[in-house]
Order: structure tokens, then sequence, then C-alpha cells
């Protein structure tokens, strides 16, 4: 039994890695995200945090691209290269965790929503609604306008701004499971609530949390970024691709590159958590099954 | 067909943007233009004289108000709205013969009632306390005779005349109309009247005909409100404006540059310096603030900031103002006898500060490279970037600070000017470092009361010193004043104290 159920989910999985892999653009998006994590990972031995990042050297600003800098450097001499995968260190971690911290609430009140219904559905949905009625990044900008800039509180705030958008994806797919046969079967065994949500419900419903999640974290690095551009997010001399499309914006004119790379760069992830998601959701949806 | 629409809609919205932003630039003659659309950063918060304190709305004030006394093209003090005045009474009390032929903008004449009136309202006033301070009372003597009372014979008094701080304006207009009208469409004497004001937008004067220097050559100034430098700097290049004042050192070499602008410039008279709170908090420890000025480079902060466009100072005073001493100078940067002292001070493992920095660029900068150099001995600032008004509230009026980037420009071209900065009698109101110290008081004192130049320079020069060797602030550099303006407008002329008069000028 034990062996024929791995068997099986192995097969599943290869399945829905075969139907990704024919969507090259999904392909074309990983291979991106694979690059740009990887050099987030290991910018540490790539650059040095304090004598590249952060150290200023003013007589050597707006410099072109070079051997030495291979971006150039910013208004004040420091390299553009060392602080675009160092900002982007920032953007990829606070976009996973909020993903992930969102995620958690989020399955948890939309699993409990969706499962009990009723009362327990109602109020916990109309208080979602409620942070629903405001577009999530106005919401995370008066969050954070509240509370003060920072690391911590920008994560508080982006972290309140999704989970209600988790919340609705977790109940609606939990609807559909909760009146199928094998959970009026657990019911039936006596299996305790948890237990049913834990095991059945939500690894049933994983699919489409995992695609939003996916298109979710380049959601959130839009959003760092925009926090981030209007002075609200990761503070100086900490690089984080908003803040230095910001501090660069006055310089646009005579030095664009140092407003295009860290433009690019929130494009490029963003793209790739995008395409990467499209591929998952038509990988994971049966009914693509050919 | 789809790919084919999409294709001629992004070329069309391409010419579009390209085209519109070419624009009319140039080609247009000016000679025989009469109007001028000068720029101005901020939206002023009134007209009248006596509530307003930020540069932007005296660019406005310069040119529909005048005071009593002028200055002329060579910086001697001149005749205005007074044609000539006598001191009486030990210097005690200043008297005014006014000019008979002064009419304001509502037609009526000016006599010495208004001149008591005005004076008066500005001695009175909390904002303009700034220059009236050494007046006491003006008093009427007969219809065009007017004398200033002072409380104590005090040599810079018509250096305190010739600002924004003493216009002159018609008592019945501002006492019928009330403050906040008159703040909304005001009344002055001046060479241009007020026309109108767009919120957000716009405040148009227009020449006043019966003016008595005689009509102006420019007819019509519109003040078109930009807050973004970038966006006013473009707005220069392209045409729709022909006037502004401090462009972001980013765009300076294009304007400089540019074929239809140029560019005048001078050294302002005021210093930015790091304000520390000498009184609570860690930095009332003068071995700390020692560490800060022994570890600052000035010349890397005017490169980074300004792109060298500014001046490294290490005397706490601007040189244009009486009471500069060139031989004071701060002491020369020692990084390990900085460390010992951060150490001495009792924070061998360094400390953080909440450092609170408007978010001005000529302040951002300066504090985030300073940041980088404070790093090296332990200090690290944590930079808190706030709204300018919340800064304002936060470190001027509540003190509630450790150090920050601060800066003082001159009221009027006398050290007596930073009284209300470092004069224990003003510690909690207008000085916000919080000093009470006896020898920084009787130097003050000396200065103020004395009539004698001499004495007073010495004064000055042993307050100079005082400053650098406690540290009190640790001064960084002087900014330019500059005019970047439409290169066939004449007569501009630069000035330390950003008082611009579009009166001189003509196409």
């Amino acid at each position: 039994m034990e062996k024929a159920g791995t068997l099986k989910k192995r097969s599943q999985l290869q399945a829905i890695w075969f139907r990704f892999k024919k969507n090259k653009l999904a392909v074309f998006g990983l291979i991106l995200l694979i690059i740009l994590v990887g050099l987030a990972v290991f910018a540490p031995l790539l650059v040095s945090y304090e004598e590249d990042v952060i150290a200023q050297d003013v007589y050597n600003k707006m410099q072109g691209p070079s051997a030495e800098h291979i971006f150039g450097t910013d208004h004040y001499g420091r390299d553009l290269f060392a602080r675009v995968i160092f900002g982007g260190r920032m953007s990829l971690l606070v976009g996973i965790l909020t993903v992930v911290i969102s995620l958690c609430l989020g399955a948890i009140i939309g699993s409990s929503a969706g499962y009990f219904g009723g009362v327990v559905d109602n109020v916990l949905m109309r208080i979602m609604d409620i942070f629903l009625s405001l577009p999530q990044t106005i919401m995370a900008v008066a969050i954070v306008a509240a509370l003060g800039a920072g690391l911590q509180n920008l994560i508080i705030a982006m972290v309140v701004a999704s989970t209600p958008w988790f919340a609705r994806v977790v109940r609606s797919t939990v609807l559909s499971i909760r009146g199928q046969d094998f959970i009026e079967a657990a019911r039936a065994c006596g299996t305790p609530h948890k237990r049913i949500i834990l095991k059945h419900v939500i690894p049933n419903s994983i699919g489409p949390i995992i695609v939003q999640a996916t298109l979710e974290i380049g959601m959130a690095i839009m959003s760092i970024a925009a926090l981030s551009f209007i002075g609200l997010g990761i503070q100086a001399p900490t690089p984080e691709w908003g803040s230095m499309l910001s501090e660069a914006k006055s310089f646009m004119r005579n030095d664009p590159n140092l407003v295009i790379i860290p433009g690019i760069a929130i494009v490029l992830s963003v793209m790739a958590l995008n395409l990467i998601g499209d591929g998952l959701r038509d990988a994971l949806d049966p009914r693509m099954k050919n | 067909m789809r790919k084919l629409i999409s294709v001629v809609l992004i070329a069309m919205m391409l010419t579009a943007y390209l085209t519109g932003c070419g624009g009319d630039s140039g080609g247009s003659s000016t000679e025989d233009r009469t109007d001028l659309i000068y720029r101005v950063k901020s939206e002023p918060p009134s007209l009248d004289w006596c509530a307003v304190s930020d540069l932007s709305t005296w660019s406005i004030l310069n040119q529909m108000a005048d005071t009593l006394v002028m200055k002329d093209e060579d910086g001697n003090i001149v005749p205005g709205l007074a044609e000539s005045w006598e001191f009486l009474n030990d210097n005690q009390t200043v008297r005014f013969k006014l000019r008979e032929d002064v009419k304001f903008h509502n037609g009526e004449m000016m006599t010495a009632d208004d001149v008591v009136y005005s004076l008066n309202r500005a001695i009175a006033n909390p904002i303009t306390v700034l220059s009236t301070t050494a007046m006491k009372e003006a008093e009427k003597v007969d219809d065009y005779t007017v004398d200033l009372h002072l409380k104590h014979a005090y040599e810079p008094i018509l250096e305190c005349l010739l600002g924004s701080h003493t216009f002159i304006t018609s008592q019945k207009a501002v006492e019928e109309m009330g403050d906040e009208a008159f703040g909304r469409a005001p009344v002055y004497s001046g060479p241009y009247q007020f026309e109108s004001w767009e919120t957000g937008d716009n405040v148009v004067l227009v020449a006043n005909e019966d003016y008595w220097r005689g009509s102006p050559a420019i007819k019509k100034i519109t003040f078109k409100i930009i807050p973004n430098a970038n966006t006013a700097a473009i707005a220069l290049e392209t045409g729709e404006a022909d006037f502004m004042e401090d462009p972001d050192s980013s765009d300076r070499e294009n304007l400089i540059n540019s074929d239809n602008l140029a560019c005048y410039e001078t050294y302002q008279a005021g210093t930015f310096y790091i304000a520390f709170n000498n009184a609570e908090g860690r930095f009332a420890d003068e071995r700390l603030r020692e560490a800060v000025c022994l570890t600052v480079d000035r010349e890397a902060i005017v490169e980074g900031s300004f792109g060298g466009n500014a001046l490294a100072i290490s005397n706490p005073f601007p040189p244009t103002v009486f009471g500069y001493d060139e031989n004071i100078k701060t002491k020369e940067q020692d990084i390990e006898r900085a460390k010992e002292l951060v150490v001495e001070a009792g924070y061998p493992d360094g400390l953080t500060v909440d450092t609170y920095v408007s978010d001005d660029p000529m302040y951002l900068r300066p504090t985030e490279i300073l940041q980088s150099q404070l790093k090296e001995i332990g200090i690290n600032l944590n930079i808190i970037k706030q709204e300018r008004g919340v800064f304002m509230t936060q470190v001027y009026y509540n003190m509630d600070y450790e150090l920050a980037v601060g800066s003082l420009i001159a009221s009027y071209k006398d050290a007596d000017y930073e009284w209300v900065e470092y004069h224990g009698s003003e510690a909690g109101s207008f000085n916000y470092l919080l000093t009470d110290v006896p020898e920084i008081n009787e130097y003050l004192e000396t200065g103020r009361y004395s009539t004698d130049k001499e004495v007073r320079q010495e004064a000055y020069t042993n307050l100079a010193q005082y400053i650098v060797d406690h540290s009190v602030i640790c001064p960084l550099f002087i900014r330019m004043n500059t005019i970047i303006c439409n290169k066939d407008l004449k007569g501009v002329v630069p000035d330390d104290l950003a008082r611009y008069h579009v009166f001189d000028y003509s196409w």
C-alpha cells in the first residue's frame, strides 16, 4: 500500500512537470528565477556588503560600466551591480517571507471558513472583505505609515494586506472539496476537524494555492518596490530596488543606467514569477490533461 | 490584423511623446515679450508678510512690497520708502522722513500711520521677530515722519529693515480685509500688484503703473508652482518657464549647457551644519560632539551632495556677514582621536542614533554621506526620513532629536542673526541647540549691545572660537544661491540672501 502511494504521487508530480515543461515561457521564467535567486543567495560570496554595497566613494560617482564596476557606480560612488544583487536579496526575501506567512494565515482562515461554513464563514469572510475593500498597496501604505518605516513593519503591512487574498482563494477551493465523499468518509470515521483540514482538505486544494502564492510573490516584490520608492520601505543605506529607483530618479537624464538597471531587475523577477505562475496553473489544471 | 493595429498605436504614442517633448522650445523671439514666468517650489501659505517664513513665498512678496530702506548694486543702503533718516537719542531712535508720493495698490497714499502700523505689526509678530528683535515701537511724529524706537542702541538696525520681515503695507487694507483675506489678496506699494491666485497652480502679479520708481519693464509675472526641481528644470529647457531658483545639482550641468538659458550664482549668506542637542541626550557630552567633528569629511559631502558646487566650511559663520573671522577653523580631521573619544565617552561598542531628516535632497544627501562617514567611528545613524513640515516640528519646534543636519540663513547680514540660535534666552524657542552657556550669552550680548565695530567683531570672533572649540555645532558647507533663467532676460544679479527683484529685469 505504502509503496503504491508514493509511486502514484511521484507519477503525479512527474505529470505536472511534464505539462509544465511543455510551456516554453514557463520554463524560461523558471530559469530566470533560478538565476535571480542564485545571485541573491550567493551575493555575499560575490561582493562584500561593507565594502561594495554601502561604502561610499563620492569621488568615483556616476561612473559608466567598466571592468571594476560592471554596471558602473551610483551617485555616492557605490557599485551598482553589488547594490542590485543585494537589493534582490531584500526584495526576494521580503516577498517570499510575506507570502509564506500570509499563506499560512490565509490557509487557516480560509479553510476554517470554507470547512465549517455558516456563522464562522460569515464572520471570517466579512472581516476579510473589509480588508479587501482597499487596494493591496494602499492598505500596505496605510499600515506602514501608521507603524513607521522599517523592514519588520514592512513585512507586517504586506502580510496584513495579502492574507485576505489567500483566505479567499483557499476558502473557495475548500468549498468545492468539502462536500466530496472522502471527506464524508473521514468524518464518519470520527476524525477530528483539525486533522481533516490538515490532512485531507488542504493537500487537495494545494494546486490553486501554489499558483496564487507564486503570483503573489511577484505582486509583493512590486509592492515592496513601490513602498520603498515613496520612502516607506527599506531604509538607506540598505539597498532595495524601489529605493534605488527613487534615489536615482533625479539623475535619470544624465545617468539613465541608475534607473534602468534596478528597473529591469524588478521587471525580470516579477515577469519570471508570473510566467511560472501561469505555467503552474496550466500544469495543475486537471482539465488541461492530455 | 491585431498585431498591425497595436504596432500602429505604439508608433502613434511614441511620436506624440517625442514631439510633445520637443515642443516650442526656444524658437520664439523674446524681444517683444513683457511677461515673465517664474517657477516657485511650493504654494504660498499666505501672502501676508507676517504669516510666512519660506523662501519661495518671499520670492513673490519681494516683487510686491517695499521696505523703508533698500540696497543698491554695490551693497550700500539707500533710501526706499523713507527719503532720509537720522539717529537720535543716543542711537536709540531712528527718525525716518517718508516719501510723499507713494501709492498703495488699493489707491491709498502712504502716510506715517501706515508705516507705524506695519512696523508695529511686525514687532508684535512671532515670525517677523527674527528681524525686529531690537525694535521697541514705531511712533508717528507727523504725517510723513516716523520715529522707530529701539530697545537699545543697535548697529545693524538698517540691515534689519531691508528684508521681508519689515514690509510696509496699507493699514486700511489690512484692517478692512482682515488678516486672512489680506493674505489671499494683499495690498503693498511695490512695483507689482496682486492679480490672481489659482490654488496649486499659479499666482499672477501685474505691473503697478503708479509705482514711485516708475513702471517696471516686465508687465506681468506668473509664479508657476512646480514642486519637483527636476520637472522645473525641464520646464525651463522647453521654455515653459523663464526663471527658477536652486535647481537640483543633477540638472545644473544640463541647464548651464543649454543654449537658451543663463546661470547666475553666488554663495548663500547662511550655513549648513550638524546641529547637536547640547542639553539632552548623548550628544550633550562634548566628547561625542567632538568625535563627530573630527570625523566629518566636508569636501566629500560637498562633492557627493552637490557635485562640488558648494563651499565646504570650517567656520560657523558665512563669510558675507559682519562678524566673520577667517582665522577661525575647526580642528583637522583625526579619525583615530575620534574613535578614542567615542570610547572615552563610554561607548566602546559604538552607538546608534536616530537621525531625522527632511526628504529634500539638500538635507537628505549630506545626511546619507554623514551616515557612511560616522560609521567608521562606530556611530550608526538610523536615518528617518520625514516630510519637511513633520521634520521641522520634530527637530526645530519640539527639539526631540540628538543630531541632525540643519541650516540657518541670515535674516540680515550681521552675525547678530545667530543670537536666536545660540542665546540661552532663546533656548527652547528658536534655539533648538538648547545652548545656555554663559560665555556664548556674553559674546552675543556684547555683539548686540555694543556700537563699536571693533568690540563687536572681537565678540563674534570669540563666539566662533567657542563654538568650534566646544563643538557646539559642526559646520559643514554653504550652498549656492543659483538662478537659472532665459538667457535673454537682462538685469539678473545673484544675491546671497536670495532677494531677487524683477523690477530690475527686462527682455
